[in-house]
């Protein structure tokens, strides 16, 4: 898996047109999902990897996201479901890409045990480029707010 | 979900050193990966001692760029007597700054959850904030 700040960054760039943002924070979450599921476990109590490991699958990070958005209100109920799933996509659209030393993820768990990938990067070459992901950040988060502050000093003159 | 958990734990045919270290026997010239939090512990002058999910195993090959304390990901054959033949190594050198980095958009996505969405403790349910 790349780093969450390339994994968030991916999310976020996708997330930017007015239209798509309401919906924007469970496709953030979504992106991050698989790694929050498994990871920390992995990391703090290296021991429960085996047990935990099948959370970084799609079925299970799917079946997670069925059960978070149950636990949003019913008008928004779909539409959570729907950007946390697609921001899982995103997650493991990333993640096919990475090498592996010996067997990739298990795709298919838990029907096939088969594991593909494009091998194209390890998992820490992403890292080399988070500077780059939070300067593009900021740069996007101040363009938008000097477009925003423009848009409000233009209500402000044709209200007056 | 508990059952596909522990369905995974059981079932998984992945060569793993604890199931390897558990019954030697059956997994003697196998290959496996070893690299879930693996570090190295030790440098000996035939290859280097590891150490994965609390268990320690020699591994007889070069180290290459690793040192006592680095991440490593490899592919290994494993021997009954108790040892690992290198067959691939990769040191996870950014490793530590990836764990780190990590955590920054975790907790910040989980302050634009509350931020976004107030709880009602009563029903338990997230409710957009207006």
């Amino acid at each position: 898996m790349p780093d969450l700040v390339t994994h968030f960054a991916s999310a976020y760039i996708l997330k930017i047109p007015d239209r798509w943002a309401r919906f924007r924070i469970p496709f953030y979450l979504g992106a991050l999902l698989p790694d929050l599921l498994s990871r920390p476990w992995m990391i703090l109590y290296p021991p429960a990897s085996s047990l935990v490991y099948s959370l970084h699958t799609p079925s299970m990070t799917a079946i997670v996201c069925l059960l978070i958005a149950q636990f949003f209100e019913e008008n928004i109920r779909s539409n959570v479901r729907l950007n946390l799933l697609l921001g899982v996509a995103l997650h493991y659209s990333l993640d096919i890409f990475q090498k592996y030393q010996t067997v990739g993820y298990h795709w298919l768990f838990p029907f096939s045990w088969k594991t593909f990938g494009l091998g194209l990067f390890w998992p820490e070459d992403s890292v080399k480029f988070v500077p780059l992901w939070i300067g593009l950040i900021l740069i996007i988060e101040a363009v938008l707010l000097y477009r925003k502050r423009q848009r409000d000093k233009g209500r402000t003159r044709l209200d007056s | 979900m508990a059952a596909l958990l522990i369905y995974g734990y059981l079932f998984n045919p992945v060569g793993k050193l604890s199931k390897c270290l558990a019954d030697p026997e059956r997994c003697d010239g196998q290959l496996i990966g070893v690299g879930t939090e693996a570090k190295v512990v030790e440098l000996l002058p035939e290859g280097f001692i590891i150490q994965e999910l609390g268990q320690r195993i020699r591994v007889v090959g070069s180290p290459q760029k690793a040192s006592p304390g680095d991440y490593i990901r490899i592919r290994a054959v494993f021997h009954k007597e108790g040892y690992l033949e290198l067959d691939r190594l990769y040191v996870a050198k950014g490793r530590r700054a990836k764990i780190i980095v990590s955590i920054v958009p975790a907790l910040l996505v989980l302050f634009l959850l509350f931020r976004t969405y107030r709880v009602d403790w009563r029903q338990l349910l997230f409710r957009e904030r207006i």
